[in-house]
């Protein structure tokens, strides 16, 4: 709504025509059943039927058998799959400690550097690297015999010969070490960050503010509601993580970095369908909680 | 190994086995007959289309050895002259994907045929389970049709597990004749400490005592991949499935229970002997992640770089070394030599001489089109079709190495070593000193497999992962840990998932092939591995299968 001086000239008044009413509802239709469509196929309709399977034998072929709970007995009583949930939990909460703070961190400071300077730092930052590619290019970078991580712990720092991804203790540290560089939310921060009027920090320096008083007032609150997302997106994405970890560890060493989502394919190549799916909506029940409960407590407006 | 999050080590190697040969060949045809022809007499004729997902089936293929393409492609035309209305179509599909395959067979899109070991695990009870499951046709009556029993070599013939049901059912055709997994070594880097070649029954301190001799500055004696420990305790007869950790409970759900424990201080040995060589002879070029020792992977280019003096492989990778070191097959006859596994202390080998890479057949054929696949499958690849790409590829080099460097030897039909129209023979063309080791260990008598013996279970148990879990840490973990402990913590796993299966094997029909299974066991290791049989099964066997089956 405009606001101030501005002068609103009201509108001629449209006849109320049944037809008109009728052809703006269809047309709404029309623009929202697409989205409809994509999401009853791709997200609920699986949804319904991996829980469906959940309870059944599930089997590849043939006469579908249903068998109540029995599925999630069995799980309940796997010492792998609370294993798993602890590894996942543990990978969650490390990544997005260490890949979502410091890209927020990273995002402030790149826009405290020289234009040219920021451009050239950005570039580095968001070099469009092929996933896999990049994955493997670490495996080579962690290799405990001739890998340049070990070259600088050893001969530049003069450490003992480090376990890097055998140690069970650190594996998952290690793993997510990459995903400082290569994961991408810093790109949001720093849309976010350009999208903040410069007459705020200029009236903040008037006002006597230094550089942490401008973070901590101006640019952290504006960009709540990109870190809102992210954060979001972040806890989802890290408690159904797979890949990486899949490629680079396989799980090991003695399932220190198996998640939930690893074992789920297991039990899948295993010829355990109906195990794997109840394993899966028991994940989707758990991340359905922290979504709820980071509903609840993060608001995303910054004018709220 | 089969990774289980993904494929494990068998799995690897199976596919590693017929995968290879996928990656040399590519396909550029799409489509071959026009699926509306007629028969000469004018007559109406069937109208089949068959989906392939490009190999071995393709339309048409290519490949790299001069003359395999022409001659393919004749032989493919020949058969669909002769079959009349029959069309084959390439689909883009990767039948070596487990969950893509088994998703496709469940909606019925799967291409015609398919590796059995995909979807079965690679072994006999998860193939056997497979095929009860309804996961590959009933090819019985098209497979007696086309005689192809009368097609297979007779030591392929013989070897059925793979493809047919206990019930005499046939549900694949074996396509390739695969070895167990060996190691390939350098026969300079031998020579050096005074060896010509490894011997059949080496174990697995030999190893290590002559890798570390061969491992001298950069050069290391073994390239390994991460599955090690997977190969050295199975000769201890501790495994996943090993004949000592894995015995049968009938009447109790889940007809299988684990024992890590009765025998652990051989699970101790064989770590620290591996160990060892790794961290204290540092005569090992091997990582955690190495998880591939094919022939295109890091092992096998330090071997072929003169960087590692052994690397483990499958003897069907052999051709395609040869390729990858621009050597022809009788140079690389002369640079390495390949041979089984060693033993362990006491003897025991838990590899088989060989096995039959088999394909399935998609269940959603009707009777029409298995007999049209079937019939195709066998005359590309066990009859006429071979004969007529093999000549073509003689008559073009003149030389059957080039045959060999085509299609791995030895083959599972019949021409392995004579082809019509092509003169010399196959096993000289593919090099005295390698085709004898095969030969070698191929003849070496087959211990019996439990799968053959005890009916399907369709009700799967507990997977691999475990074990898997405790190799990863016993083979490279630089944290201090417990391997008895270890131990047990992994028998208390895998039995307390046990218990929450179901069986749905008649356990009458379960002990009597259980009964059977050991008493057969009993007679192979009593002639093979005598020592083992004293010091080690008749312990178990007083142990865990006397008190149950009497």
């Amino acid at each position: 709504m405009s606001v101030g001086t501005d002068v609103i000239e009201p509108r001629p008044a449209v006849p109320a025509v049944e037809g008109g009413r009728t052809r703006r509802r269809w047309l709404n239709w029309l623009f929202v059943i697409p989205a409809i469509l994509f999401q009853f196929f791709w997200g609920w309709y699986p949804m319904v039927i991996a829980i469906f399977l959940s309870l059944t034998n599930a089997p590849i072929r043939g006469a579908v058998t249903f068998r109540g709970i029995e599925n999630y007995v069995r799980l309940a009583s796997d010492p792998l799959v609370p294993m798993a949930f602890r590894v996942t939990l543990i990978y969650g909460i490390l990544s997005i400690i260490l890949t979502f703070i410091i890209p927020i961190i990273t995002a402030i400071l790149l826009m405290e550097m020289p234009p040219k300077t920021m451009r050239v730092m950005m570039i580095l930052w968001f070099l469009p690297l092929s996933g896999i590619a990049s994955t493997l290019f670490w495996q080579y970078l962690y290799n405990e015999k001739f890998g340049i991580f070990q070259y600088i712990a050893t001969a530049v720092l003069g450490l003992p010969p480090q376990a890097f991804l055998s140690s069970e203790r650190l594996v998952l540290f290690w793993l997510i070490v990459p995903g400082i560089i290569m994961y991408g939310p810093g790109l949001y921060y720093i849309a976010g960050l350009q999208g903040i009027p410069k007459s705020y920090y200029e009236a903040a320096e008037v006002e006597g503010a230094g550089f942490w008083r401008k973070i901590w007032t101006i640019s952290l609150p504006r960009l709540r509601p990109i870190i809102s997302m992210t954060l979001l997106f972040s806890i989802i994405g890290s408690l159904q993580e797979f890949t990486f970890p899949d490629l680079m560890t396989r799980g090991g060493p003695n399932g220190a970095s198996r998640t939930v989502v690893m074992y789920m394919f297991t039990l899948l190549n295993n010829g355990r369908i109906g195990d794997s799916t109840a394993l899966a909506v028991m994940l989707f029940a758990l991340i359905m909680v922290f979504v709820l409960v980071f509903r609840l407590v993060f608001k995303s407006d910054p004018d709220v | 190994m089969s990774p289980s999050t993904r494929i494990n080590r068998r799995q690897f190697l199976n596919m590693m086995a017929a995968g290879a040969g996928a990656l040399a060949l590519s396909a550029c045809g799409v489509k071959a007959g026009d699926g509306t022809g007629t028969t000469p007499g004018g007559g109406a004729v069937s109208n089949v289309k068959l989906l392939t997902a490009g190999w071995p089936i393709d339309v048409p293929f290519a490949n790299a050895t001069p003359g395999f393409q022409v001659g393919y492609n004749k032989a493919f035309q020949a058969w669909l002259d002769l079959n009349p209305g029959v069309s084959v179509e390439r689909i883009e599909f990767n039948v070596w994907d487990t969950a893509g395959l088994r998703t496709a067979v469940a909606g019925g899109t799967a291409p015609f045929h398919y590796p059995i070991g995909v979807l079965g695990g690679w072994n006999v009870p998860g193939i056997q389970a497979s095929n009860a499951e309804g996961l590959f046709a009933d090819i019985t009556a098209a497979f007696e049709k086309h005689k192809v029993l009368d097609l297979l070599d007779p030591k392929v013939a013989a070897n059925s597990s793979r493809w047919k049901s206990q019930d005499g059912k046939i549900f694949g055709i074996p396509y390739e004749v695969v070895s167990s997994e060996g190691f390939f070594y350098n026969r300079e880097h031998l020579a050096e400490i005074g060896m010509d070649s490894l011997p059949l029954n080496w174990k697995w301190t030999d190893m290590r005592e002559w890798a570390l001799k061969m491992t001298k500055g950069d050069r290391k004696g073994l390239a390994m991949a991460a599955y090690a420990l997977d190969w050295i305790l199975p000769t201890y007869g501790i495994d996943f499935d090993g004949l000592l950790s894995h015995y049968p409970v009938p009447g109790k759900g889940f007809n299988w229970r684990w024992d890590f424990t009765t025998f652990v201080d051989d699970i101790v040995e064989g770590v620290e002997l591996w160990r060892a060589m790794n961290f204290e002879d540092q005569s090992v070029y091997t990582d955690p992640n190495f998880w591939d020792y094919s022939q295109n992977g890091q092992l096998a280019a330090a071997f072929y770089d003169g960087r590692a003096s052994m690397t483990p492989g499958i003897h069907l990778f052999f051709s395609d070394m040869a390729g990858k070191m621009n050597k022809t097959i009788l140079e690389a006859d002369e640079f390495m030599g390949f041979n089984r596994q060693p033993l362990g202390p006491l003897g025991y080998t838990y590899q088989l001489p060989f096995s039959n890479s088999a394909w399935a057949f998609n269940p959603d054929l009707n009777e029409e089109e298995l007999d049209k696949a079937v019939s195709l499958f066998t005359y590309m690849l066990l009859s006429d079709g071979f004969v007529t790409t093999t000549q073509e590829i003689y008559n073009v080099n003149k030389d059957p190495s080039e045959i060999i460097r085509a299609i791995r030897w030895p083959f599972a039909n019949k021409f392995s070593e004579t082809i019509p129209g092509v003169e010399g023979s196959l096993s000289a063309a593919t090099g005295k000193r390698f085709s004898e080791a095969i030969n070698t260990i191929f003849s070496q008598p087959k211990q019996p497999e439990v799968g053959e013996y005890v009916p399907p279970e369709v009700n799967r148990g507990p997977g691999d992962t475990p074990w898997y879990d405790k190799l990863t840490r016993w083979g490279y973990s630089q944290d201090p840990f417990d391997v008895k402990a270890d131990a047990a913590e992994l028998e208390n796993i895998l039995n307390q998932q046990a218990k929450t299966f179901p069986s749905s094997v008649d356990p009458d029909a379960f002990a009597a092939g259980i009964n059977k299974y050991y008493a057969d066991m009993a007679a192979y290791l009593q002639a093979n591995a005598p020592e083992f049989y004293e010091k080690r099964f008749i312990p178990f066997y007083d142990l865990r299968i006397k008190p149950e089956f009497g």
